[in-house]
């Protein structure tokens, strides 16, 4: 039962990806002009020189001269077949590399900051319910709304300025310089988590709130629920109490939300990324859709996409598992 | 105090010295100059050359960290490494700008790049070898010396013959001789697949209709190029940046050129790097990239060459055959090496010049920061020293063939320019859009003068008014214009506006619209945009964008129809045309004035002769026409830049142009001993 409802689901994901790749390809080819008029552009301002006949080289050297279905063709069966992302045009070396360097950073920040969101709402939410109107409560309440009011690339400034101010230094990057070009080493992993948090603090920060007050709400709903009535009468322990029936009920929205949590933060991540410069994939997007690198910005919004649809379907899974009343309703 | 006084000292012996050997010949084989031991701690008090003080009896010094690898065997002597008659001492850097002293080897420079991917900006210029130099990058061909080429100029300025440095050697160690010249003419200009289209540069006069010049190979380190006209101004071109070309070792480009290469290796490379067969040219573009010099080892004529790239930090080390040594025989560079943090865009970059964590700023620099830089620049330990731009980031242009007939009507009297240029409120644009880092415009009449524009209007006829108070021309059209901008560079969106509101109050009825760039520019180049907010160079920049003066940058800015009309009538565009009675205005074009066509027969022939003084008295025809045609109305000209230097490094030219200050940075070196 499970796994047909597992297998339904990923049927349908194959078309959906296929739709999603045409998609983000069209799209970025889609203003006038092309990737040479920026590459002019940026080289002229840069004070190099470049002669029409350079031009024309770079426009067949990119393959530039090819029809868009053409273009498309060649990019998704290169893909699918050999794995074969294309060139970036920016970057003048295989898009896969650059993936390669910046999608796992992207995962690990964007993961742990899920993490730190769940660590952070939950038992918040949980205690403000149960503790309604207290100093407490009031706090995280007030915290809140100013972590949902606050854009994350405020806070990134904000931050960056106080850490200047006091520490006189520029807090931005992953690493610490002499581990920067570096092999992974286990110094270097220290020096990630050493430095880690400050992003996934920041980035988290919008979505804690949300859930937050999410949790809270659906608590304080659950909390006047005849069957917690009932359990208490029965003597059950209120932390047991809880455990048991409110918070699991209450959870729920927290999970079928994963889904749409991680192009949140995902999104989220490119402004900060651009602020506290993290080589994540946010800031390379950026810059490649700005300079209508389209392979790049193609590959990276594919991947993304792929990303996003698998962590629906495990939400989606999850959510079987945690809450039986909405099992494999599609299915029968 | 006593840090200005050491400098004060250490400049008082530079000078001391100078005038004692006087600078030595560019052609010196070897500085000859007796020597004496040499020490550490202070300047030396004489002439002398580092020879004595070293070990081995060899004609040069060199970097200690290059002695290591010469003991280890892992690097020839520094006399083999060098060519016979190296290039000595600096020759770009006037001494207004800067006396080099003699440096002192070691340390690490940190600069900063703000481009995904790329070392573009200062480490690119720092790269930069042009072919021949000029003084202060001013053109002045008086001023003209040698760099990587000697250059002997025919009477009649069509015959450039060129001589190499025997013994030049590329970053890896190979011979940089005619060989890799004549590959780069045979293989690469006249390949087709490579170079669809040999530009201008490349043919008489730098005229589309020229013919390519020739090149003839008189020996192993002499070559000629000659043309079928003159065309002295040529060299022109090569005292910028890398020159029209950046060499590089022919053998190694046989690797992955499609007429040289192995067939089953060629195959393998371009497998490895995810091309598509036949597309070697691809392979081509990857491996002349110095952005991937630290995969490819492509061997350049640079000081520095990259060793490693990440994400976030690059390195460059120096070149251990740099062709070039000081006046004292010290091989160059001073510093060994660069790290270049590359941050996502400009604004993240400022943060790391406030915390000092930055020792050279050229383009990382943001104007609208000054007042942060100068707040740390004290207790970070570096300069905020101002200099002239070479560029304007907001110059107005009105299109001149725009076809609207009640624009057509007024837009082509040089009074109507002229008032819309005195309209136009310089000062507050300076105030406000360039935090008073500007003057006011010195190739026009700087005259902001409201009265007077009105009046000029009302004197041709442009004093009826409709119910919005915007002025009709004399037939009775409304005068409407359109700015159109994008926002490529900042200053765009405020100048924009400015000059939008400055003429309303005039009665000309303007309003301001943002396009996407591509579309901006697609627009321009249809003759679709009425006026534009742009920037350009200067005109005190004469050679290499030529072009943005006479309105035929690609961007097409203040008259594409006279463009065209060149272009179809004098560029060879009817009789290539299938359709010889054509009448599209967009093909033919429309005749421009007088003026204008005096203007482009100035700048044949200043193209056409390399005589310093010739090119100083068609300049300043040139500069007369466009003052009094206010072909384009410049807001500001020149605009300040702020550049970032660490106090502790020496021979950093602080007066010139700002884009100039990184081209001599192998003469940096710091003076400041803990950073060495």
């Amino acid at each position: 039962m499970l796994a047909q409802y597992i297998g339904r689901r990923i049927l349908l994901l194959l078309p959906l990806l296929l739709v999603v790749s045409v998609v983000s390809f069209v799209l970025i080819q889609l203003p006038p002009g092309d990737i040479l008029n920026m590459e002019v552009l940026r080289l002229r301002s840069a004070g190099t020189q470049i002669s029409e006949e350079q031009v024309e080289a770079l426009r067949q050297l990119y393959g530039l001269d090819k029809s868009l279905p053409e273009q498309y063709w060649l990019w998704i069966t290169n893909i699918l077949l050999e794995g074969n992302f294309g060139t970036s045009f920016t970057y003048v070396k295989p898009v896969s590399e650059i993936l390669a360097a910046r999608v796992p950073l992207t995962a690990v920040v964007s993961i742990l900051t899920a993490i730190f969101v769940w660590l952070m709402a939950v038992p918040i939410g949980v205690y403000s319910a149960t503790n309604q109107y207290s100093i407490f409560d009031y706090f995280w309440t007030f915290v809140s709304f100013i972590g949902i009011a606050t854009p994350g690339f405020l806070l990134a400034l904000v931050f960056l300025w106080i850490a200047f101010v006091q520490f006189g230094i520029s807090a931005i990057g992953l690493f610490s310089q002499e581990y920067e070009t570096a092999p992974w080493s286990w110094g270097k992993i220290v020096n990630l988590l050493q430095h880690i948090w400050v992003p996934i603090v920041i980035i988290g920060m919008a979505s804690t709130a949300g859930m937050m007050r999410t949790m809270r709400g659906m608590m304080l709903d659950e909390l006047n629920k005849q069957y917690v009535i009932t359990a208490r009468s029965k003597g059950l322990t209120e932390t047991r109490l809880l455990m048991k029936y409110p918070v699991r009920t209450s959870l729920n929205p927290t999970i079928s939300t994963i889904g749409w949590m991680l192009p949140g933060i995902i999104s989220g991540e490119a402004l900060v990324s651009m602020v506290l410069n993290i080589p994540t994939t946010g800031p390379v997007l950026l810059q490649a859709l700005l300079n209508q690198d389209m392979y790049l910005a193609g590959s990276i919004v594919f991947v993304l996409s792929v990303l996003t649809v698998i962590g629906t379907l495990l939400s989606d899974i999850l959510l079987v598992w945690l809450d039986p009343r909405i099992r494999y309703e599609g299915v029968s | 105090m006593r840090k200005t006084l050491i400098y004060l000292l250490v400049t008082i012996a530079a000078i001391a010295l100078l005038a004692a050997c006087g600078a030595p010949e560019a052609q010196e084989a070897a500085p000859e100059a007796p020597a004496a031991q040499e020490s550490e701690e202070a300047m030396p008090a004489a002439a002398e050359s580092c020879v004595e003080a070293q070990e081995g009896g060899m004609a040069f010094c060199e970097a200690p960290m290059l002695a290591e690898m010469v003991a280890a065997g892992t690097l020839p002597p520094v006399d083999e490494r060098l060519p016979v008659n190296p290039s000595v001492g600096n020759k770009r850097i006037p001494d207004w700008q800067a006396v080099m002293e003699r440096g002192v080897y070691g340390g690490t420079l940190r600069l900063i790049d703000f481009d995904a991917g790329t070392i573009g900006h200062d480490a690119g210029w720092i790269s930069a070898e042009p072919w021949v130099e000029t003084e202060d990058i001013a053109h002045d061909f008086a001023t003209m010396s040698d760099s990587i080429f000697t250059l002997e100029i025919s009477d009649d300025d069509t015959e450039f013959t060129f001589h190499m440095r025997e013994g030049m050697k590329f970053s890896e160690g190979s011979d940089f001789s005619t060989e890799d010249v004549q590959f780069f003419w045979d293989n690469i200009l006249h390949n087709e697949t490579l170079t669809p289209v040999i530009g201008t540069r490349w043919r008489t006069g730098n005229a589309s209709t020229g013919n390519v010049g020739e090149l003839q190979v008189i020996d192993d380190y002499t070559f000629k190029i000659s043309y079928d006209g003159p065309y002295g101004g040529w060299p022109g071109l090569f005292t910028y940046g890398s020159g029209p070309h950046r060499f590089t070792d022919s053998d190694y480009l046989k690797k992955i050129h499609g007429d040289f290469a192995d067939p089953g290796e060629l195959a393998a490379l371009l497998d490895e790097h995810g091309f598509e067969e036949g597309e070697w040219n691809r392979l081509y573009g990857l491996y002349t990239n110095g952005n991937r010099q630290h995969e490819t080892g492509l061997p350049s004529l640079s000081p520095y060459v990259l060793t490693e790239m990440g994400e976030t930090l690059a390195i460059m080390e120096r070149n251990p055959y740099y062709w070039k040594v000081d006046e004292w025989g010290q091989q160059l560079p001073y510093i060994d090496r660069l790290e270049i943090s590359i941050v996502p865009d400009v604004s993240a970059a400022t943060l790391k010049v406030i915390a000092g964590e930055v020792d050279m700023v050229r383009r990382g620099v943001n104007p609208a920061d000054m007042a942060l830089y100068i707040q740390n620049a004290e207790e970070q330990g570096y300069e905020v020293i101002v200099l002239d731009m070479h560029a304007s980031t907001g110059e107005v242009y009105l299109n001149m063939t725009y076809a609207e007939e009640g624009w057509q009507e007024v837009v082509n009297n040089i009074e109507f320019r002229k008032a819309l240029s005195y309209a136009v409120d310089r000062e507050t644009i300076i105030d406000a859009v360039y935090s008073g880092l500007a003057e006011p415009p010195q190739t026009m009449d700087p005259t902001t003068d409201f009265e007077q524009a009105e009046a000029i209007l009302d004197s041709l006829g442009l004093d009826q008014r409709d119910d919005d108070g915007c002025r009709l021309t004399p037939s009775g059209l409304p005068i409407e214009i359109q700015f159109n901008f994008t926002p490529f560079t900042g200053e765009s969106l405020p100048t924009a506006e400015i000059v939008a509101q400055n003429w309303n109050e005039i009665g000309i009825c303007t309003t301001v619209k943002q396009l996407e760039q591509n579309l901006f520019l697609t627009q321009a180049g249809a003759n679709e945009t009425q006026a534009m907010v742009w920037w350009a160079h200067y005109p005190r920049w004469p050679w290499h964008e030529s072009n943005d003066y006479v309105g035929q940058a690609w961007q097409r800015h203040y008259a594409p129809l006279w463009m065209a009309w060149y272009d179809w009538n004098l560029g060879g565009g009817k009789e290539a045309s299938d359709n010889p009675d054509e009448s599209d205005p967009l093909v033919v074009g429309v005749e421009p004035p007088q003026s204008y066509k005096d203007l482009r027969s100035l700048q044949v022939e200043l193209f056409a002769t390399s005589n310093p003084a010739e090119h100083e008295r068609i300049w300043a025809e040139m500069i007369a026409i466009f003052r009094d045609n206010y072909f384009w109305i410049s807001a500001a000209d020149p605009l300040q830049n702020p550049l970032i230097v660490n106090e502790g490094l020496g021979n950093v030219a602080k007066r010139g142009f700002h884009i100039q200050s990184a081209n001599e940075a192998e003469f940096y070196f710091w003076a400041d001993e803990s950073r060495r």
